[in-house]
């Protein structure tokens, strides 16, 4: 063989493996030589300033069919104080389980022109507190003025669907975000919270879809309000593939229904069967009506069968397993439950839904990454259950996959084969007045006059009561007595308990809706001071402290509740003898909203003396979920006015 | 009802279901008990080197309530220095059937250009948890490095039947060992000969859960464990190799991790010591600001990464990072000052997390920090890089009464007691001015800090949100109640020992209570330890604080023209030989104050301290009730 063929041969392998390894995607940008931008002087004290923010999604088809994603993130950010330094120090890259890293760069520019680039053997991997595993590596050299430039490419599992968040805690001056793909696929993007047009152009045989934002500022953290729903986020989808002729719209939310309906109902006739046993060796059959097969099966389930949200290889969530192992995945339980209502007739449909604390559902977007959480609907008591959630009974389910759409997998026969349709629509939550926080609580001064015995009743309903029945269930006898000081402390402000009970503690009290309560019986010395022979009876600390909004900065979010709620106290003082109330009516507060003639929220709080008892009455009510940026004044006065509750000092004086 | 429990114990391969009813009696109120955990070393010579492999077995009974109330999560760990072997898991059911585990999930690398590989953690689930049902692992692992044998603690976050560590050791090794903890008499030891062998057993039966605490020190301070280590082995000529005999062994292992770095100082660090030196005239000045520079310039990101873990980075290394672990930082001092002229020394040394001392256990784990010690004028000095703002002169609070492994030279090294700092230079000096006005209360503050109450402040200043630095000194003055509203504030910095002065100005509406003729307000805006009584003598766990203390609050009131002071309240005295507290009313002219005085005199609060303790309280709370009166004249 002669040399020139040999370099013929050489050429060729050359350029196949390129094909087969390196798919052309765009690659970024890295200047020889960076500069430190120069920062407008409002932002002098900021943190850090990114100065850009890249993101970019490419897909590109590969051998046998297949199309590839790219993820690429690529920063530049301008550092301020010691603050920054921190913040930008460490570099973690989000990467799942099933990525590759395909390539990344990182330098440090110096004030004084100086770069260091990142040796990638200094990469670690590092497990945080949340189990997820990342990558991290660290920014050499940072000062005070530094810039931190990095990015990085990594190969994903293919998914059409994505949701970028683009804003943070400190401003972006400029973000570009992109989703590429071969002209054929066209992505569909979309801006939330805030508005940016996206432009979908073909340059050198690609799809471009594009949308740059200037300018963002940053957002902080406020009581009241969610955060991750709040940012700018950016969603995309594939919503067509244009080969042949086809003008199909992908990924519809009818498709997902379908695909949803499909796996859930996926086990065979031999699991059906063994699922069908449970149902007559508990006798589940035999029950009078739906309801109570429902919330029996729910039940049993719930008491007999753990979740695990991290299980979810094929085989441990086949129901044959499930069965088997007493432990499900998301898809495994759906199955188990399935199979029983179906051998039951429930009527049922699959619903999934967002987490509005983070994100929700859009109508007019299908994306499917925001279909999170399936719950079972029940359209003919119009109600739920949350198969995932052991802790919540029907109809209670999380309450932020309520008020929030869903889709609703609507069952559909044709012939002998049945699936899903689509419907898209709210998630109604369980009225508002459903769920109490209330107090009741008698106090009494003894003989000396320099204590109070408090009998308190601290009464939880609804969704209200959840986190409490977990406290109570999921610990042991200490941290129970622990859980139990720790409540009675912040209410009667003592340690000092007398005697104390716990009722209607179970998870299945919580379909009736039966109000758990904490009932206890005090020896406080803390409420009751003295100013020589008066008595001073620091009355608003009994109903524990509340949250202040006193000294804020100015509101940036709409005001976010898990749930509305009442919370309803009834505080009944024995006035001791010879004794008279002096101010009595600094008890009284009222600070109320209405809305279209209901009374949306409010603190009222009043009272009566009759005989030697003073009752107070205060109803403090969140009607609402949500309250839109205009009444946020008027919110924050009324969570100011049961601040303001917890000052009242009554002064008690001898007669006359 | 524990003592009565030892009837329940049967061997291993015994327990099963049919015990439940019986352990449900002994524990009525634990979700799960651990029947069995037994943890076996085997150390033997291989190669003329010591080699250990070492597996766990554990068994896991459900008792109570229902599915998910059990995290049926479970895990174990390895590492380079503890790689797995096997391992296995199951749940036997309470009708005696066996699912074994399939899914295991292991934190794995998979970049190839990725060297760092510290501890990983294996998870996984037992199917089929309910009552009766036992879940049962079993785990190997070979020990690569037998320096680093970690101890074994015989509690865990349920109770346990019995809890057993086992050490074979053969005949041509010396083992040592030592039990820690609060409370070791329960830990029954037994040497036995088996053909060429000795095996150690350390057992533990009816071994209670942990309770755990916000304010205790670290688990190695209280919780029963046993550290056993290699003192030395024959080699196959029968001479005796030391390995850990002592603190010269371990010296020469710690050495030997500091030999080969910084033997040059790179051009750029020179530069740096030059020109922050050049106008220092004494070495103290010079040491002053070098220990500022780096504390100012690195910052402390730590990455552990294998023997990465034991090894300093080179200074000149640490220096264009500008970021490094304690190693590093101590690496980067010593370079430093030893080139500035100031003699500096790699030292070693165990944070208070850990109660371990090098004279007692003479082990690697006994240290697990690096700091630079520095000899002043006869005098020596700890200097913590990775503490921020901590003052020259001062130890690092978490290295204060611990001992030091300082590295002379290459055969010689000094193990000292870094000194706690006494309270009188720790303090705090607040003085609050009060007036009431037509609008309310109005008032003024100053606040002095000083010792590791400034540190504290510094290290805050360095990380607030500058956008939003009100609310931080907000919640840093906040007293009275929280409609507290700091209107200004102001700070000021006292070089060059970080003293530090913040004052203030303040409204606190609703506090005073105006009725009639008459005032009433409380002078006690700050109620210190309320909510901090101890459950005593339920408690036997000790309590910790960072640093010993004086604080002085001082609360001065106006009382406004045409008004009289009707009730003062009594001054009171308390002190015991634990604690104590001052309260000082006294009028002076148109002023009303209030002095509160507190001094913390220990580092840690121990069990029998405790009733003590809360016979102050008793005694400080009545006072807190204590309202002035004024009314017009």
């Amino acid at each position: 063989m002669n040399k020139k063929t040999l370099l013929m041969v050489v050429a060729l392998a050359s350029a196949q493996q390129l094909l087969a390894q390196s798919p052309q995607i765009e690659k970024e940008a890295w200047t020889d030589k960076p500069a430190i931008h120069s920062i407008d002087a409002k932002y002098g004290k900021e943190a850090a300033v990114v100065i850009s923010d890249t993101r970019r999604i490419e897909f590109t088809d590969e051998s046998k069919n297949e199309v590839a994603e790219y993820y690429t993130i690529h920063k530049i950010v301008h550092i301020n104080d010691d603050r920054g330094i921190e913040g930008f120090n460490k570099i973690y890259l989000g990467l799942s389980e099933n990525s590759d890293i395909v390539d990344v760069k990182a330098r440090s520019i110096l004030p004084g022109g100086k770069t260091i680039e990142l040796d990638k053997n200094n990469i670690k991997d590092i497990k945080e507190e949340d189990g997820n595993t990342y990558k991290i590596f660290a920014m050499e050299g940072l000062e005070k003025g530094s810039e931190v430039e990095y990015f990085y490419t990594i190969k994903k599992s293919t998914t059409y669907f994505g949701r970028e968040t683009v804003q943070d805690r400190i401003p972006v001056l400029e973000t570009t975000f992109q989703v590429i793909g071969p002209p054929r696929l066209k992505f569909e993007v979309k801006s939330y919270n805030f508005s940016a047009p996206a432009t979908d152009t073909v340059v050198n045989n690609k799809r471009i879809a594009q949308c740059i934002v200037k300018n963002t500022p940053g957002l902080d953290e406020e009581k009241y309000a969610y955060f991750d729903a709040n940012v700018y986020r950016i969603e995309f989808k594939l919503a067509y593939n244009t080969s042949g002729s086809s003008t199909e719209r992908l990924f519809t939310w009818n498709e997902l229904a379908k695909r949803i309906y499909g796996v859930y109902t996926d086990y065979s006739d031999k699991e059906f069967k063994a699922a069908s046993d449970l149902v007559t060796t508990n006798g589940w059959d035999k029950l009078p009506d739906e309801v109570a097969k429902i919330t029996a099966v729910e039940d049993f389930i719930k008491k007999n069968f753990s979740y695990n949200e991290d299980l979810n290889s094929a085989d441990g969530n086949a129901l044959a397993t499930v069965l088997q192992n007493k432990i499900g995945g998301t898809i495994g339980t759906m199955r188990l439950y399935t199979a029983i209502f179906q051998n039951l007739g429930v009527n049922y449909q699959y619903v999934l839904t967002g987490n509005r604390e983070k994100f929700s559902i859009d109508k007019q977007f299908e994306d499917w990454n925001n279909c999170e959480y399936p719950v079972f609907f029940f359209p003919t008591e119009n109600k739920f259950i949350a198969p995932t959630r052991p802790d919540y009974r029907y109809p209670w389910i999380f309450p932020s996959w309520g008020s929030t759409n869903g889709l609703y997998c609507k069952k559909m026969s044709l012939g002998s084969f049945t699936t899903a349709v689509a419907e898209i629509k709210p998630v109604p939550m369980e009225a508002y007045n459903q769920t109490v926080q209330n107090l009741e609580a008698k106090l009494e001064l003894n003989a000396d006059l320099d204590s109070l015995t408090i009998d308190e009743k601290q009464i939880f309903q609804g969704y209200a009561s959840i986190n409490y029945r977990d406290a109570f269930n999921y610990s042991n006898d200490d941290q129970k007595k622990q859980f139990i000081k720790e409540l009675t402390k912040s209410m009667a402000n003592s340690e000092n308990i007398l005697s104390s009970e716990v009722l209607n503690q179970g998870f299945e009290d919580e379909t009736p809706n039966k109000p758990l309560i904490l009932h206890t019986k005090t020896k406080s010395g803390e409420l009751i001071e003295r100013a020589g022979n008066k008595l001073l009876l620091k009355i608003g600390m009994a109903i524990g402290p509340q949250v202040e909004m006193y000294q804020e900065k100015p509101r940036q979010e709409p005001v976010d509740f898990e749930f509305g709620h009442i919370e309803e106290r009834k505080i009944d003082l024995v006035i001791p003898d010879g004794y008279t109330i002096s101010n009595p009516n600094d008890l009284k507060i009222d600070q109320t909203y209405t809305e279209n003639g209901e009374e949306t929220m409010g603190f009222v709080c009043s009272y009566e003396i009759k005989g030697n008892i003073l009752s107070i009455h205060i109803v403090e009510q969140y009607h609402r979920e949500y309250y839109p940026m205009e009444q946020f004044t008027q919110f924050r006065k009324i969570i100011n006015s049961s601040a303001d509750f917890n000052k009242v000092v009554l002064v008690l004086e001898k007669k006359g | 009802m524990l003592g009565g429990l030892a009837c329940l114990f049967l061997p291993f391969d015994t327990v099963n279901a049919q015990s439940l009813d019986s352990i449900r009696k002994a524990f009525p109120n634990e979700k799960a008990v651990m029947l069995n955990h037994v943890y076996e070393f085997n150390i033997s010579l291989k190669n003329n080197q010591p080699y250990v492999e070492s597996e766990e077995t554990q068994q896991i009974e459900y008792v109570l309530g229902t599915a998910n109330m059990y995290s049926g999560q479970y895990g174990f760990s390895h590492s380079d220095f503890q790689q797995l072997i096997t391992y296995d898991a199951y749940t036997r059911t309470p009708d005696d059937k066996k699912l074994k585990v399939s899914e295991f999930k292991t934190s794995i690398d998979k970049e190839s250009f990725v060297f760092y590989d510290d501890v990983k953690q294996t998870t996984f689930n037992f199917p089929a948890v309910e009552p009766g049902a036992v879940g049962n692992l079993h785990v190997s692992w070979v020990n690569k490095e037998p320096h680093l044998l970690s101890p074994f603690y015989f509690s865990a976050n349920i109770p346990a039947i019995n809890s057993e560590l086992k050490v074979t050791v053969s005949k041509d090794i010396s083992l040592k060992y030592r039990l820690m903890g609060l409370d070791t008499s329960k830990i029954t030891v037994s040497v036995e000969k088996k053909h060429r062998d000795l095996i150690y057993t350390f057992q533990y039966k009816n071994c209670p859960a942990d309770k755990s605490y916000g304010d205790a020190p670290g688990f190695s301070w209280y919780s029963p464990h046993v550290i056993f280590y290699i003192e030395n082995y024959k080699d196959d000529k029968g001479n005796t190799v030391p390995f850990l005999s002592n603190a010269d062994d371990l010296y020469r292992l710690n050495y030997s991790y500091i030999k080969s770095i910084n033997q040059q100082i790179s051009p750029e660090l020179k530069h740096i010591v030059d020109s922050l030196t050049a106008k220092s005239a004494s070495l103290e000045s010079k040491a002053r600001s070098i220990y500022g520079w780096v504390q100012g310039n690195i910052k402390y990101v730590a990455f552990e990464d294998g023997m990465g873990g034991f090894v300093p980075r080179d200074a000149g290394l640490v220096c264009n990072r500008r970021f490094g672990d304690c190693k590093d930082m101590a690496s980067i001092l010593t370079e430093m000052l030893n080139y500035a002229g100031v003699t500096a020394y790699f030292t070693w040394i165990g944070t208070r997390d850990m109660p371990y001392k090098f004279s007692e256990t003479p082990l690697p784990m006994v240290s697990n920090h690096m700091i630079c010690t520095i000899l002043l004028n006869g005098k020596y000095i700890f200097l913590d890089g990775t503490d921020p703002t901590c003052v020259f002169g001062m130890p690092s609070s978490m290295t204060q009464d611990k001992e030091a492994m300082i590295s002379i030279n290459e055969k010689e090294y000094k193990i000292l007691k870094v000194p706690v700092i006494e309270k009188d230079r720790n303090t705090v000096t607040d003085t609050t001015w009060l007036e009431l006005t037509p609008a309310g209360l109005k008032g003024k503050i100053k606040k002095t800090l000083t010792g590791y109450y400034a540190s504290d402040i510094y290290g805050k200043l360095m990380y607030w949100d500058k956008k939003n630095m009100i609310q931080d000194m907000k919640d840093e003055f906040e007293r009275g109640t929280n409609k507290f509203h700091l209107d200004t504030f102001y700070i000021d910095k006292k070089q060059p020992n970080n003293e530090i002065i913040l004052s203030g100005e303040f409204s606190l509406p609703d506090y005073a209570k105006n009725i009639g003729n008459d005032y009433y307000l409380n002078l006690n805006l700050f109620r210190f330890y309320e909510g901090e009584k101890i459950d005593y003598p339920e408690r036997k766990i000790p309590i910790e604080y960072n640093f010993i203390s004086k604080r002085k609050y001082v609360t001065m009131l106006k009382v406004p023209d045409g008004y009289k002071l009707t009730y003062l309240p009594p001054s009171k005295t308390y002190h015991n030989n634990v604690f104590g507290f001052d309260m000082q009313y006294a009028q002076n002219g148109s002023w009303v104050s209030l002095t509160q005085q507190f001094d913390n005199n220990q580092l840690m609060l121990t069990s029998d301290q405790f009733e003590a303790w809360n016979k102050v309280l008793q005694n400080l709370f009545p006072l807190y009730k204590e309202t002035l009166s004024l009314s017009k004249n």
